[in-house]
């Protein structure tokens, strides 16, 4: 028998021809899927790579910070000159995913997840996952996820452990299984996120690159079964998926498994539903209220809409020791490095009380201003309440804001 | 109801014995009589001090509990229990 007989070498040239091999690979849906990474920590640099090298389609990368020598330790597509030149970790992370695999695309942004990522961009995205450090933007994820009836994956490291989690609209929630001191810590981290200083949200907890790499692997791997939808329904293959379990890995005995999630309770704060969502074209951040307003008043036929603001829109700045005032006008995410900025907390028992408003209507008094500017972020999904009713809108005219490259 | 025996793991130590348990205990209850036990010394704030939760899981049932009862998820007799630190962290290390 000659050698050619029995030997098969399949010719590989591509990523996708390797994947290929595998029985149940969809290249089309890993091709075209998009993934969004929130936070591009040590967690979220070993997913990052992990989805690279798995060659999913559209990669999403969401952070806020800039990139720090101590970083460096677990954090692979980072280098010493980044943390030298206080790069933005979003940006240097989307650069270094397109050096593993230039096949992806990228695409990042330099956001708060809190506040700064319109529900439109949760809702075109395939899988959602959270590389996180702290509850509130745990919180933040699970309700935006809630309202468009989206899973999204859930992650954690400490010291030698982890944990992951897949939770499911209507069958699962992060909210329901925060206990109440726990939530009484987020609504502290709440009050004190935007005038305060962001490290008291912020963990500093030890971990080890082994954990991140264990943990993100996890993530990345419900990431790519969701993505098939190889789960219950399907008949094509049947994958074990994470979804309303938790997958807990302590290093420090070696002890692994597998448990399922209490059943949602009945009174929660996340539970709430987006359906049937309008897709306004003729609207983006770029619409001023007062075009808004009237929008809604045609649309609806509604005399006096209102428009519920995620968070405050701020007029005034009151320092209590000199009960100085100064105006303004800014999102409530946005005060806290104004009073840094221009110095208005003149010792640290100083207090900067905020006035502002909570509701865009026809008596709001800054219509000239845009939706951006009183801190809508591009792509919203903005909540209309109209005489017995809500009506769900998608800032839709912003959808070139997604470009992935 | 009569007291059933359960073994109790501590995961994060390694630490096993058993516990004496009225089946209609809540897993939270367990939880908070676990962190009270002085001789178990567990950890109960992490490096910046801020509080550590524990969750109580049914190694056979494979099932978390806290609001449930050990009955009412059909925990019985000889099962083990393990005690989990809840992990917050993730992002940032230092
Ligand atoms: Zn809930």
């Amino acid at each position: 028998m000659k050698k050619e007989d029995f030997l098969f070498e399949p010719s590989i040239n591509t990523r996708d021809d390797v994947y290929e091999l595998i029985s149940w690979w969809k290249k089309d849906k890993v091709r075209n899927a998009k993934v969004m990474v929130i936070g591009a920590g040590a967690l979220g640099n070993e997913v990052l790579k992990n989805l690279a090298l798995l060659n999913i389609g559209n990669i999403l990368i969401v952070d806020y910070d800039t990139i720090e020598f101590s970083n460096l330790s677990r954090s692979l597509l980072f280098r010493e000159n980044d943390a030298n030149n206080n790069a933005l970790k979003c940006s240097i992370a989307a650069e270094r995913v397109k050096d593993l695999n230039p096949e992806v695309k990228v695409m990042s942004l330099n956001a708060d997840i809190n506040n700064g990522i319109g529900l439109g961009v949760f809702r075109r995205m395939d899988a959602i996952i959270g590389c996180l450090d702290n509850r509130l933007a745990r919180l933040s994820i699970n309700r935006a996820c809630y309202k468009l009836r989206k899973p999204w994956i859930d992650g954690a490291i400490e010291n030698l452990a982890g944990q992951s989690t897949v939770y499911v609209p209507g069958k699962s929630c992060y909210e329901c299984d925060l206990t109440e001191r726990e939530k009484k810590m987020i609504r502290r981290a709440q009050a004190c996120m935007n005038v305060a200083n962001r490290s008291i949200v912020r963990g500093r907890i030890p971990t080890t690159p082994i954990s991140a790499s264990i943990i993100g692997a996890i993530q990345a791997q419900e990431a790519l079964k969701i993505i098939h939808n190889y789960d219950e329904k399907s008949k094509e293959a049947y994958f074990e998926t994470l979804k309303s379990k938790i997958f807990r890995y302590e290093g420090k005995t070696i002890d692994i498994g597998v448990y399922e999630l209490e059943d949602i309770k009945e009174d929660c704060d996340s539970h709430y539903y987006y359906d049937e969502i309008i897709e306004a074209n003729e609207l983006s951040h770029n619409t001023t209220v007062g075009e808004l307003i009237e929008w809604a008043q045609k649309t609806f036929n509604e005399s006096e809409p209102e428009i519920p603001l995620q968070q405050q829109f701020i007029y005034e700045l009151i320092q209590d020791k000199s009960e100085n005032r100064i105006s303004v006008r800014l999102p409530e995410s946005k005060v806290r490095e104004y009073i840094e900025t221009n110095n208005l907390r003149t010792d640290f028992n100083e207090e900067v009380y905020l006035k502002g408003y909570h509701y865009l209507t026809i008596d709001f008094p800054f219509k000239e201003l845009t939706l951006k500017e009183v801190g809508i972020a591009p792509l919203e999904i903005i909540l209309i309440e109209i005489e017995g009713a809500k009506k769900y809108v998608e800032l839709t005219g912003d959808s070139n804001y997604l470009n992935f490259k | 109801m009569a007291k059933k025996k359960y073994r109790v793991r501590i995961v994060h130590t390694g630490k096993e014995f058993t516990m004496s348990l009225d089946p209609s205990t809540q897993g939270l209850q367990i939880v908070k009589a676990l962190l009270n036990n002085t001789k178990l010394n567990l950890v109960k704030t992490d490096t910046e001090g801020n509080p550590i939760e524990y969750k109580l899981s049914s190694k056979q049932k494979g099932k978390d509990i806290s609001t449930n009862t050990l009955s009412e998820l059909g925990i019985t007799d000889g099962d083990v229990l393990l005690l989990h630190q809840k992990i917050i962290a993730g992002y940032l290390v230092v």
